[in-house]
Order: structure tokens, then sequence, then C-alpha cells
């Protein structure tokens, strides 16, 4: 598993323990009860949840596992695979993961901005690895 | 296919079904009825939980680099706590939430807590599970 990818999915591990914290939170005031302010975190439990957690996961195991470019530095080398447009990648990362802390002090509208231009920066990446096995594009 | 992630998948897509059923029963007529309008966050949450994070989990489980040769999977007992604690938590809810909307009682709401307990524990014990073999090769 390549770095970026590790650091994506671990923090999306995190975004689902702490986005389902806040949702089990909220759902107990549905019951037993006795903190009403949890309905305050609604809006961060569900973006946690969907863009924290499976987004960042869906976009951590796609720039893993997606097919990759064979380069090679001169007909004497032999090839390697590469991933193309990988500082693409790391700035979508970056601030689709800045956007989960701007959810948290600016509300959903702000960090969503965010982490639309997280996730342009990141399809910029993908888009040309979007290819057969083997074709090199 | 391992078990436990056979058996996962296998109920995530009952979940999709249910999940889908439920939301498109005002097609049918029960657009009206109280105890629909009541199902309506459980159905979200038979969606996301239930059939999206589940399925997650139990193909990172099937497929996520293997942690060592004498545990490839590595803690099988605490994933296999985590998905029972995910489900058992999701049909808590799905019985207690429209029931105490519904009919409030105390029955009702110590339901949904330990649905709430459930679910939060299921999180972090995947989230646990998971995260050593989140790795390099």
């Amino acid at each position: 598993m390549p770095t970026l990818s590790i650091w994506m999915i671990r923090s999306a591990l995190l975004h689902l323990a702490v986005g389902w914290l806040l949702g089990g939170a909220i759902l107990w005031q549905k019951g037993p009860g006795g903190w009403p302010d949890a309905w305050g975190w609604l809006p961060l439990h569900l973006y946690l949840s969907l863009v924290g957690w499976m987004v960042q996961l869906a976009l951590g195991v796609a720039y893993w596992i997606m097919p990759r470019f064979a380069r090679r530095a001169s007909e004497a080398e032999r090839f390697v695979q590469v991933r193309g447009r990988e500082g693409m990648a790391w700035t979508g990362a970056v601030l689709l993961n800045t956007s989960s802390l701007v959810a948290l002090v600016g509300g959903i509208a702000a960090a969503s901005a965010v982490a639309l231009l997280g996730v342009i920066a990141f399809a910029l990446h993908l888009w040309a690895r979007v290819k057969p096995f083997r074709v090199e594009g | 296919m391992p078990t436990l992630a056979r058996l996962a998948i296998r109920a995530a897509l009952l979940y999709l079904v249910v999940a889908l059923l439920l939301l498109a029963a005002p097609l049918v007529g029960f657009g009206g009825a109280p105890w629909l309008r009541a199902l309506a966050p459980s159905a979200v949450h038979l969606l996301t939980v239930g059939w999206l994070t589940q399925l997650i989990l139990a193909v990172a489980f099937w497929m996520f680099p293997k942690q060592s040769k004498e545990r490839p999977r590595g803690n099988e007992r605490l994933m296999a706590a985590a998905l029972l604690m995910l489900n058992g938590g999701l049909l808590l809810r799905l019985l207690f939430e429209p029931w105490q909307t519904l009919q409030p009682g105390a029955l009702a709401a110590a339901g949904i807590g330990a649905a709430a307990v459930l679910q939060t524990a299921a999180a972090l014990a995947a989230a646990a599970a998971l995260w050593p073999r989140v790795r390099g090769k």
C-alpha cells in the first residue's frame, strides 16, 4: 500500500471513530437523553461520516488500486510502475482532511467548498488512471 | 473469501434491499403512514451503516494487506465483534427508534440507548481491527 493511501485510510478510520462517537451521542438523545446540546453535532456527524470516512476511504483505496503507468528513464532501464500526477493526489488529500477541521469551526458549507477543491485535485490525478491495465496513457 | 466477510456482505445486501423498499414505500401508497415516517431515520442508517459501511468493512477485512504470517487478517475476533455490534445496534435501532417516536416509553428509550452504545463501539472496534493492516508491504 503506498504512503498516501496509508495516510488517507488511517485518517478515514479516525473519521469513522469520531463521526460515529458523535452519532452515538445524538442517538442517545432519542432514548435515555440528558444532553440535548448533542443535537448540535448532527451536521458534523454527517460530514465526518460521509466525507471524512466514506469519500476519503474510497479515494485512498483508489489511489492504491487503480491502474498505474509503466515508465523508464531510458531504453536500457527496466520499466517501473508510477502513479502519474501524484502531487495532485497529495493536494487533494490535504484539502479533504483540512475540510474536516473547517467543518468543526466554519460550518458545513465552507467545509464542502474546501472538500470540493480537494476532490477536483484528486480527480485530476485519478482521471488518467481510469484505463485498462497495460495500456499506457 | 473468508466466512466473516461472506456473512457481512450478504447481510449488507439484505440491508440494501430493505432500505430501498422502505424508501420506495411511498410510491405504493404508504407515503402518509405514521409508521413509515417514523422509520425514515432508520432507513437512512440501514443504507449508510448496514449496506455501505458494512460492505466497506467486510471487503477491507478480506482485501487489506496481511498483518503477519501468523495472523494474516489480524485480530479476527475483534473484527467479528465489531460486525456483530454493528448489526446488533442497527437492528435494535430499527426496532426501537420508530417505537420511541410513535409511543415513547422506558423500554424503547433503553433500546435506543443500547443501539447507540453498540454502534459506537462497533466503529471503534472496526477501526482498531483494521488499523494494523493499513500498511505498506
